[in-house]
């Protein structure tokens, strides 16, 4: 695949030292404008308010702000965030049907299950940025829209109550 | 946060993810260095043998020789995934004579990239991929979306890098 990186920036953030490197090794591959790395989601969160990052990719488990509350952190308007809409890819290998609920009320865009290949991470870091998603404010809700598959043949009202679209 | 026993892969501890996530990681860092290291043999190969050739030779030793450009270029202003390193190899593996000889004599010469050669060996690649094309093979479990449909979209309205080069013209 052939993409122009040189304008993006990334946060990753992973409290593993050996995987947040290697991670950072992978993108750097694609000639990223620039990369940064946080080992918890204090240190992201102060990292994303100076630089703004096009994209972050962050894993759930992390003490004492996990992956999810980084994400909650982010897509609040009233604390700093400099983007409550930018793109979020979590990692994690925990797949539940619980887990994933919680997942998908944290306002993420995509998961990353682990264990993954660089061609996996770099699939869905170009995925992400290729296809932004229309950001919806509900009552518990701020994230990017969970539906992804429509069909074009529904025709009745809009059911989905007190929505408002940031996208 | 889920328990132990929900997980999609019940088979990977935390421990045995992170191992394999990393060893698979690491390979394409090392891969990638090794290829673009072979690349630059390749190119110098094709130009000692394009001293040496005639007219017919030069019209295949030109085809690689502008291949090379191509291919070094993509590595210095695109992303290159891990399929197409694979790919691009099998274009270094099968070069004419003409080039091989030159190319091999290079190799073995690189003892930086037979070091990189064998740090690869060692990452059992094979076996780790083998685990997480079966943790990736079903749907996302969060957009539901399969690794190919999520490579179709990335690659809509995009030119696939290495298929650009019309690789079986080179082979």
């Amino acid at each position: 695949m052939a993409f122009q990186f040189s304008d993006l920036s990334i946060l990753i953030v992973d409290d593993d030292p050996s995987i947040r490197e290697i991670t950072a090794a992978v993108l750097r591959k694609l000639e990223l404008g620039r990369i940064d790395t946080a080992s918890s989601g204090e240190e992201a969160f102060e990292l994303f308010k100076k630089h703004n990052h096009s994209l972050i990719i962050t894993d759930w488990q992390m003490e004492p702000i996990d992956g999810l509350e980084l994400i909650r952190m982010i897509r609040r308007q009233d604390n700093g965030s400099p983007n409550a809409q930018v793109p979020v890819i979590l990692s994690s290998g925990y797949c539940s049907d619980d887990a994933i609920e919680e997942i998908r009320a944290s306002g993420v865009n995509e998961l990353l299950v682990k264990p993954y290949s660089a061609d996996d991470l770099i699939k869905r870091v170009v995925y992400v940025l290729n296809r932004p998603r229309k950001f919806i404010k509900i009552e518990n809700y701020f994230g990017p829209d969970r539906r992804r598959r429509t069909s074009g043949e529904y025709e009745g009202p809009e059911r989905r109550q007190g929505e408002e679209s940031d996208g | 946060m889920a328990d132990e026993s929900s997980r999609k892969t019940p088979q990977l501890t935390e421990t045995q993810r992170q191992d394999v996530l990393q060893r698979v990681m690491e390979h394409y860092t090392v891969h990638y260095d090794v290829i673009l290291k072979k690349l630059d043999h390749a190119q110098t190969a094709t130009n000692i043998s394009m001293e040496a050739a005639n007219d017919w030779d030069m019209k295949v030793i030109g085809q690689y020789d502008s291949a090379w450009k191509e291919i070094i270029q993509m590595f210095q202003t695109c992303g290159i995934t891990q399929e197409e390193l694979f790919e691009i190899e099998k274009i270094l593996d099968t070069l004419p004579e003409s080039i091989r000889e030159h190319f091999e004599r290079l190799i073995k010469l690189d003892k930086i990239l037979q070091t990189m050669m064998i740090t690869l060996q060692k990452l059992n690649f094979k076996d780790a991929m083998k685990t997480i094309s079966e943790v990736q093979a079903g749907p996302n479990p969060l957009s539901g979306l399969t690794s190919d449909e999520y490579e179709e979209d990335a690659n809509k309205g995009k030119q696939p890098a290495v298929k650009a080069f019309k690789i079986s013209k080179y082979k």
